[in-house]
């Protein structure tokens, strides 16, 4: 597979990976975008390229993120990523998965009872993926900017260490993605007949989907955002050892 | 699931093994902590193994720790006599051949013992218990066991069933009938 940079015709890079798709999508970039390079469209819609260059590229290689140089955007952008991404996750994903679960559940007649303890599961699932994301965006977040902001300008800044640094966040960031994978590892596996075939694939494949992506979230906020906030309190000298 | 270091090889591997249009999934490892990973995760039947790793300890570790599945190594030369080789110059029916029978013998030996992945009799009350909300300590204290047996129990449960979570092995547990969903706490 090709690194992408700001050559890369966005084209290309999707017919690659359709995948991409659902990445460039957060960007506000969608279908129709035209013949254009990724630097062209990321100045077109006003998006720092360095920042999508990394944000494509680890998407499709695992091993791209450690080796490069995280200095070049800012919190502001990467924030907004992960928000957008949160969204994506809570507003158009999981309700998506949770319709085909639904209509798994009622079309059997009789009834599976089966498949009810898959959607009582994928309930329980999705309010812990709400809490892990609402924890975020109402603590982590604002906390984040605000290094970043109190980085950019100490002199305006209060001083004082906060009660909640990014080592916390650390300790209570824990994993979502391992449910999910029970979640698919036991359709496939376990489950009792009779269902909807159908249904079932369809699930499974966005269940494989979702487990990738929260993966590939969780990677940036854990091997990108956690080291650069780090960086700016060892400069502002806010760590507690 | 093929463990080579060489990527050429893992790729080439592959493509062959599709070609061959087996009703299995290939898993591609290009370390041991991958592999290792991969082996405590899924039902792996087959090891192709570089021969890279036929003297590491590790390796040795890993296909010894499990169920007895296949074990290729696959050299760059042809080591006659040797059933247990793959090699960079066999023909296409030389390693189909090879593989079914592996892959045959692989069931017949899971039809004529008890599979390991089947729980036993301990493996299931844990089961039960932590799919009832039961914390490790408490299971090591209903059962009489250490901390550390509880624990063992565990991840070899793991090992079979594929499933981490406690959310996981509770509707492992009600869909197996060992737990009600009512009893649940889902
Ligand atoms: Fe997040
Ligand atoms: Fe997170």
């Amino acid at each position: 597979m090709r690194t992408i940079s700001t050559e890369t015709n966005l084209a290309d890079a999707i017919l690659q990976n359709h995948n991409l798709l659902r990445v460039i999508g957060r960007f506000d970039i969608q279908p129709g975008f035209g013949d254009v390079t990724v630097g062209e469209i990321c100045h077109k819609k006003d998006i720092d390229p360095v920042f999508m260059v990394v944000i494509l590229n680890s998407f499709l290689d695992e091993s791209y993120f450690p080796a490069h140089d995280l200095t070049g955007f800012s919190l502001k952008q990467l924030v907004r990523y992960l928000q957008k991404t949160h969204d994506y996750y809570l507003n158009h994903q999981i309700p998506y998965i949770q319709e085909l679960i639904d209509r798994l559940c009622s079309g059997q007649q009789p009834e599976n009872p089966g498949l009810k303890v898959v959607n009582r599961f994928f309930a329980a699932y999705c309010r812990e993926l709400n809490d892990h994301i609402m924890r975020e965006e109402k603590v982590t977040f604002p906390y984040v900017l605000g290094i970043e902001n109190r980085f950019n300008h100490p002199e305006e800044s209060e001083t004082g260490i906060p009660d909640y640094t990014i080592q916390h966040y650390e300790t209570e960031h824990d994993n979502v993605e391992e449910k999910l994978n029970d979640l698919k590892n036991i359709m496939i596996k376990y489950l009792p007949q009779p269902f909807d075939f159908d249904l079932v694939n369809r699930i499974t494949a966005e269940l494989y989907w979702l487990e990738k992506d929260l993966n590939e979230h969780s990677r940036i906020e854990d091997k990108i955002m956690i080291p650069k906030v780090r960086m700016m309190e060892t400069e502002l000298k806010l760590n507690r050892r | 699931m093929i463990l080579s270091q060489s990527h050429i090889i893992r790729l080439g591997l592959r493509q062959c093994l599709t070609d061959l249009n087996l009703p299995v999934k290939i898993f591609l490892a290009a370390d041991l902590t991958t592999a290792t990973d991969l082996y405590e995760n899924n039902d792996i039947q087959l090891i192709i193994a570089g021969e890279e790793f036929s003297d590491d300890a590790g390796f040795h570790q890993l296909v010894t720790s499990g169920k007895p599945e296949g074990i290729f190594l696959f050299s760059e030369n042809h080591l006659p006599g040797n059933e247990q080789n793959l090699s960079l110059f066999m023909t296409p029916v030389e390693l189909a051949a090879k593989i079914k029978m592996m892959l045959q013998t692989g069931k017949e030996n899971e039809n004529m013992s008890t599979p390991e992945k089947e729980l036993s009799k301990r493996e299931k009350e844990v089961v039960r218990l932590l799919a009832l909300g039961a914390s490790n300590k408490d299971i090591a204290e209903k059962l009489n066991l250490s901390l550390h047996t509880a624990l063992t129990h565990r991840k070899n449960i793991i090992r079979k069933l594929g499933i981490k979570t406690a959310a996981g092995l509770t509707v492992f547990a009600i869909l197996n009938g060992m737990i009600t969903l009512e009893e649940a706490n889902l």
